[in-house]
């Protein structure tokens, strides 16, 4: 390298060796030893709760190794130990082939950054590197390296390369190779790349010697902690806060869908403290980040606590070289705006470049562009203000009065208000959509302003408390290295308070083994320690999203990305359906073997998926014609394994029945519902006279109102005049966006339902055909509202005719339903689940005497 | 006195002018971390560096206002005696 410059002798990596004795040494190693306890306790902690990833769990368990190895080695070795355990994180994550390539691409893009050529000609040569490999990431060429890299690799480089280059070009800091490999490579960063930004200069300002670090490794520890409690608030308010917009119907519901995205920012703050946290285990005391960004006062406090890296990142790279260039010719006001605007600007256009570098797409949202301008013009407004009339500061404690108190609560609650409009515009699907859920905060009943009056206040105490906390930690923290000076009774009292606090978190974890929870309280542990369990939202959105593509869960939806991370792309795609142009827009293929759901599907001759049978009944069999959804069609089991087959078999290998033979024709198809179903029973099933014609159901207030909004919608003419009248009289038209339309049709899909088993009912009774309607529960824990549903249909179905058999219970005795799915993003029963489900149907069919 | 000392004394005056005003000036000394106690904002940076120019005659560029060259009275002043 041949920019090695400026290297004091704090900074230089190598502290004089005659210098650091052994006692001095022994003393190190002596205070390292508790951080290294609670770190051993936090690893606990990770793997307890599964947090972020089984990546991350490894990752930190390697960081925790390697802060042991660095007590034992000598100062000059420690950045060569840093980029050696950054190697085998990246080894651990993606493998030794993969990680070669990405320091290998690394390697060549910082070796560029220090040819022996002007300036100018390096700027060109890493341009010319970044286009190729963005035509590597947009997929004009194809790498020889997997694309599994390329978050990580973008995380390391998009945004680091050019602030490394900026301080290079400034002589800003000290460079070199140990250097360079520390900051582009740094360990986290393979498990985060959300964290992209790093300054360069700030970060070996504040580089530590391995003596003067404990304090430095013991602020680390704690924020890993402060990071993994804010990864588990984030799991309970993702839990507790999953609200659908069509559901909401007053004013506290509609606040708690405004304020949801706002506060799932804890994720990302969460892991912001744990990559900042591990960094100073390695003596680089890099600035707090996302420090209380809900009590911000203004949009300008704001600004500056959601994400200092990224501020002080535009204000190097865009602001101040805008402003000081401007400054020269404009007045600093217009100065200010312009620059302002431009920087707000860039990070717009920089988002969507990140976005590009770690999901190969260039997002332009509307929902963006309304934030960031929201964003850009409510900051420029106050730092105008600001400008013009300055900001009280203070080295002393201010004297505090009733009034300054309200204040400060005022804007506090003004400014967290404000910003959660922004951020529940930048969420949301649709305008309309949102617009409906504000037309609910109007709907306020004693219980909403009981917690409208709590939220308000306890933000408003909550601003005043830490604003006199703040000004106690300022005015300690105005001393040269104060913020820095640990005693050693304040170190072994923060190794206390992180112990404890771990020791308390893994309590949470490994007492149900020994202690007695109640479910409500087990069913919250459950939520904290699993990660790929979804709320209730996201749940029916992947129930929703294998019929309907709403797949887009990208943007605001981690979890439920993670857990289509791993679903095959063609999962959903059946290759024996056959496209129609008119409702219900597909049917199915006779005589096809196809794959579907991670099993071999066959149809037989007929179009149904199970074995053959004959046009005509055989004599002395009862028959039954099967109508349903992908449940009961057994997508993802094997074809025998059905639980029709389960029960049809036993039927007939069980002696004792009242016909000597049963049948049960399978006309169930993924995707029907119950208008579906009614047009397929008219349309394929009475040439095979059947007995009885069982239909299964169990969501079928859902579906029905998915099939009216798919003919109101245009999708197809409306197969019943029913959902026509219902979707007029709802005010349903083809360009109203869905979730609205799914919110409009609520009160009329209980009609609907009725008159879609009216007729099924009918046209039984005209082919001498017993209608059964057979609740059949997927592997889930229904919600109060579903199960609320659920009841109201089995009573249109009993009030239009239908028998009943309820099988509703058949999991109520199974604790964990997970090992009953097909697979972790497909919660269709699996052949555990069928087996149980054809078991009771059997005993139904049995132990009724109509059979 | 020193031209350190001289520097720095401008600019204390400077900054309990403009940012502190009332505040007590013995509680502002030449080690007061004006970063980190939230006294140097972006906007106050930028009427420190505007100060700093027209009162000492220097142009400091973009790359050098930031907390490493203007965190306390003493920085401040190194960097004035650097252009100078």
């Amino acid at each position: 390298m041949t920019e090695a410059v400026l290297r004091p002798a704090s900074e230089s990596g190598r502290a004089p060796a005659a210098a650091v004795g052994v006692r001095a040494r022994m003393g190190a190693i002596m205070r390292a030893l508790p951080v290294l306890a609670q770190l051993v306790l936090m690893a606990l902690v990770v793997r307890g709760f599964a947090l972020e990833s089984p990546a991350f769990g490894r990752v930190f368990a390697l960081a925790v190794a390697g802060y042991a190895l660095q007590m034992l080695l000598p100062d000059g070795l420690r950045l060569p130990l840093f980029a050696a355990l950054s190697a085998g994180g990246a080894v651990i994550v993606f493998g030794p082939a993969q990680a070669a390539w990405l320091w290998a691409v690394g390697l060549a893009l910082i070796g560029l950054a220090h040819l022996p050529l002007p300036f100018g000609w390096r700027i060109a040569a890493i341009l010319v590197a970044g286009a190729a490999l963005a035509l590597f990431r947009g997929g004009v060429w194809t790498p020889p390296w997997s694309p599994i890299i390329w978050p990580i690799f973008g995380a390391m480089f998009m945004f680091r390369l050019i602030v490394y280059l900026y301080d290079l070009r400034n002589r800003a800091a000290p460079f070199g190779f140990w250097r360079a490999l520390a900051y582009f490579f740094m360990l986290p960063t393979v498990c985060f790349p959300l964290f992209p930004v790093v300054d360069y200069k700030t970060m070996w300002r504040g580089w530590t010697r391995a003596e003067d670090a404990a304090p430095v490794h013991q602020r680390g520890v704690e924020w890993i902690l402060r990071g993994l409690v804010q990864l588990l608030l984030y799991r309970l308010v993702y839990h507790s806060f999953s609200v659908d917009a069509a559901s909401v119907q007053h004013a506290s519901q509609a606040l708690v869908y405004l304020v949801r995205p706002y506060l799932l920012y804890l994720r990302i703050c969460g892991s912001f403290h744990l990559v900042i946290g591990m960094m100073h285990l390695y003596g680089f005391a890099l600035p707090a980040t996302s420090h209380n960004w809900v009590l911000a006062s203004n949009f300008t406090d704001y600004w500056r606590r959601i994400n200092i890296y990224w501020k002080d990142f535009l204000q190097k790279i865009v602001f101040n070289p805008v402003y000081f260039r401007l400054s020269k010719r404009m007045g600093a006001a217009a100065s200010l705006a312009v620059a302002t605007l431009i920087a707000f600007f860039a990070t717009w256009a920089l988002h969507s470049y990140q976005w590009f570098w770690i999901r190969k797409a260039f997002p332009v949202a509307w929902q963006d562009i309304v934030f960031w301008s929201a964003m850009g013009t409510a900051v420029l407004a106050n730092m105008l203000i600001e400008a013009r009339r300055g900001r009280r500061r203070r080295l002393t404690r201010p004297v505090r009065s009733a009034r300054t108190e309200l204040g400060l609560a005022l804007r506090t609650v003004a400014t967290c208000a404000t910003i959660v409009m922004c951020w529940a515009v930048w969420s949301t699907r649709s305008l309309a959509e949102l617009g409906r859920v504000m037309s609910k905060l109007a709907v306020i009943g004693p219980a909403d302003l009981a917690w409208i009056v709590a939220g308000v206040g306890g933000l408003g105490l909550a601003a005043i408390l830490y604003e006199r906390r703040e000004q106690a930690v300022l005015e300690r923290a105005g001393t040269p290295d104060a913020a820095l000076r640990v005693g050693p009774l304040s170190l072994s009292w923060g190794s206390l308070r992180v112990g404890a606090a771990a020791v308390a978190l893994l309590g949470l974890v490994y007492a149900p083994l020994l202690l007695y929870y109640p479910p409500a309280m087990a069913d919250v542990v459950d939520q904290l320690k699993n990660p790929l369990r979804l709320n209730r939202g996201d749940a029916a959105m992947m129930d929703r999203g294998y019929y309907e593509e709403l797949t887009d869960v990208s943007r605001f939806n981690p979890e439920l990305a993670q857990v289509y991370a791993q679903k095959p792309l063609d999962w959903d795609r059946c290759w024996a359906f056959h496209h129609l142009d008119t409702f219900p827009t597909f049917e199915m293929l006779p005589s096809r073997r196809v794959a579907f759901m991670g099993v071999v599907m066959t149809t037989n001759r007929w179009a149904m998926r199970d074995r053959d049978y004959t046009l005509e009944k055989p004599p002395g069999t009862c028959r039954i014609a099967l109508l349903g959804d992908s449940q009961a069609m057994g997508g993802g089991t094997d074809d025998r394994l059905t639980f029709e087959n389960v029960a049809e078999d036993k039927l007939n290998a069980t002696p004792g029945g009242r016909h000597p033979r049963y049948e049960i024709l399978n006309f169930a198809i993924a995707g029907y519902g119950p208008a579906a179903r009614r047009w397929l029973l008219h349309r394929s099933v009475w040439r095979f006279h059947p007995d009885v014609v069982m239909v299964t159901a169990v969501d079928d207030l859902v579906w029905v109102a998915r099939e009216t909004v798919g003919g109101a919608m245009g999708r197809y003419a409306p197969p019943f005049p029913a959902m026509d009248q219902a979707a007029r009289e709802a005010g349903i038209g083809r360009g109203t966006p869905y979730e609205v339309a799914m919110a409009k049709i609520q009160p009329y899909r209980e009609r609907v339902l009725r008159d879609v088993y009216d007729g099924i009912v009918r046209e039984c009774r005209e082919h001498g055909a017993r209608p059964v309607a057979v609740f059949i529960p997927q592997p889930r824990r229904e919600t109060p509202e579903s199960l609320v549903d659920i009841r109201r249909q089995i009573e249109v179905a009993r009030a239009a005719g239908f028998q009943i058999i309820d099988l509703l219970d058949t999991y109520d005795a199974t604790a964990d339903l997970a090992p009953l799915w097909v697979a972790p993003w497909d919660r269709h029963p699996n052949v555990h689940g069928h087996a149980m489900l054809g078991e009771r149907l059997y005993e139904a069919i049995r132990n009724d005497p109509g059979f | 006195m020193s031209e350190t000392q001289e520097i720095q004394g401008k600019v204390k005056a400077f900054v309990l002018r403009e940012f502190l005003d009332g505040e007590d000036p013995a509680a502002l000394g030449p080690e007061t971390r004006l970063f980190t106690t939230g006294i140097l904002d972006s906007i106050a940076t930028l009427k420190l560096v505007a100060f700093l120019e027209k009162e000492f005659d220097i142009t400091i560029e973009a790359h050098e206002a930031d907390a490493q060259n203007l965190d306390t009275l003493v920085d401040i002043a190194r960097l004035v005696a650097s252009k100078r």
